[in-house]
């Protein structure tokens, strides 16, 4: 079987390289920004606050009142979300350290307090599921 | 006559193409995005049997019809902005260069730019830029595959019609 390719063909699999490394970099500069992430606060179960997470952004300290005097102090920055101070007896909320992506969370069982990273974009573009 | 014999023609290229469109719908999907876009053989063999016009009138009756039949408003959006401009890229290569472009580079390259096409209405849809370049490599390495695939079905295609007797019709 001979396959009939010609030199033309050698321009549109150039073309394919050049697109595959266009979008390559387009990732690796755009990385996980064009991902919106959102930072959630929870107590008990109940969402008080929450934040869109984005490049340039001001930190953002969040007081988190968990009834009875407890309470949480949330960072939330672009490079990270921590739990920055808290009077909980074992600190664990304090020392969980930084979360950076979406799905992670820091969780402060005695004060009943949940900070989870988010993807702000709840459906995920699935081209060819419409597409068919 | 002749008008008469190419409305025929036309129109069972269109209802292949249709058939081919409604069958690929029921293959498994590898990976969202990569199908092997079995209907660009017929628009291919237009294309080289009866010009640009009527293989951009195939693909967008294809489109259209097959989006009706299967799909949604959206997935009609999605077709046609991937097949038009796939059909552009494929009719000025073949019109204007095909001496330097084999069947199967022009394949390739219409494969190349119905992902294209494709992406930028879902940015568009989505209203982000980012789902094009993390989509983008990804469906052009399957392009490669499924382009050189569809192009050479359809240069057999093409190479057994012109040996018939009833389809008596010089590539045009």
């Amino acid at each position: 079987m001979r396959v009939p390719l010609r030199v033309g063909d050698l321009i549109v699999y150039a073309f394919a390289v050049v697109l595959i490394a266009v979008g390559l970099s387009g990732m690796y500069t755009m990385g996980i920004s064009h991902d919106e992430r959102k930072v959630v606060v929870e107590v008990n179960g109940r969402e008080v606050y929450s934040c869109r997470v984005y490049k340039g952004m001001e930190p953002v300290e969040f007081r988190v009142n968990a009834g009875n005097g407890q309470y949480n102090v949330v960072l939330i920055t672009y490079e990270g979300v921590r739990i920055k101070e808290a009077n909980c007896p074992d600190q664990i909320c304090v020392k969980s350290g930084f979360i950076r992506f979406s799905g992670q969370a820091i969780v402060c069982l005695p004060h009943k307090v949940v900070v989870k990273i988010i993807s702000g974009r709840e459906e995920v573009p699935d081209v060819d599921d419409i597409a068919s | 006559m002749n008008e008469v014999k190419k409305m025929v023609m036309l129109a069972l290229i269109i209802s292949q193409a249709l058939v081919l469109h409604l069958i690929e719908g029921f293959m498994p999907v590898v990976a969202p995005g990569i199908k092997l876009g079995l209907a660009n053989i017929m628009t291919l063999v237009t294309l080289v049997f009866f010009g640009f016009k009527e293989a951009l009138m195939v693909v967008m009756v294809r489109s259209i019809l097959g989006s009706l039949l299967a799909g949604s408003f959206t997935s009609m959006l999605y077709s046609l902005a991937g097949g038009i401009l796939s059909c552009l890229t494929m009719g000025l290569l073949y019109i204007r260069w095909r001496n330097y472009f084999s069947i199967i580079g022009i394949s390739t390259a219409g494969a190349i730019l119905h992902n294209i096409g494709q992406l930028l209405v879902a940015s568009w849809v989505f209203g982000t830029i980012g789902i094009l370049f993390t989509y983008l490599p990804i469906l052009t390495i399957a392009a490669l595959g499924t382009g050189f695939f569809i192009g050479l079905v359809s240069n057999y295609v093409i190479k057994y019609l012109e040996s018939q007797k009833w389809f008596r019709w010089e590539r045009g």
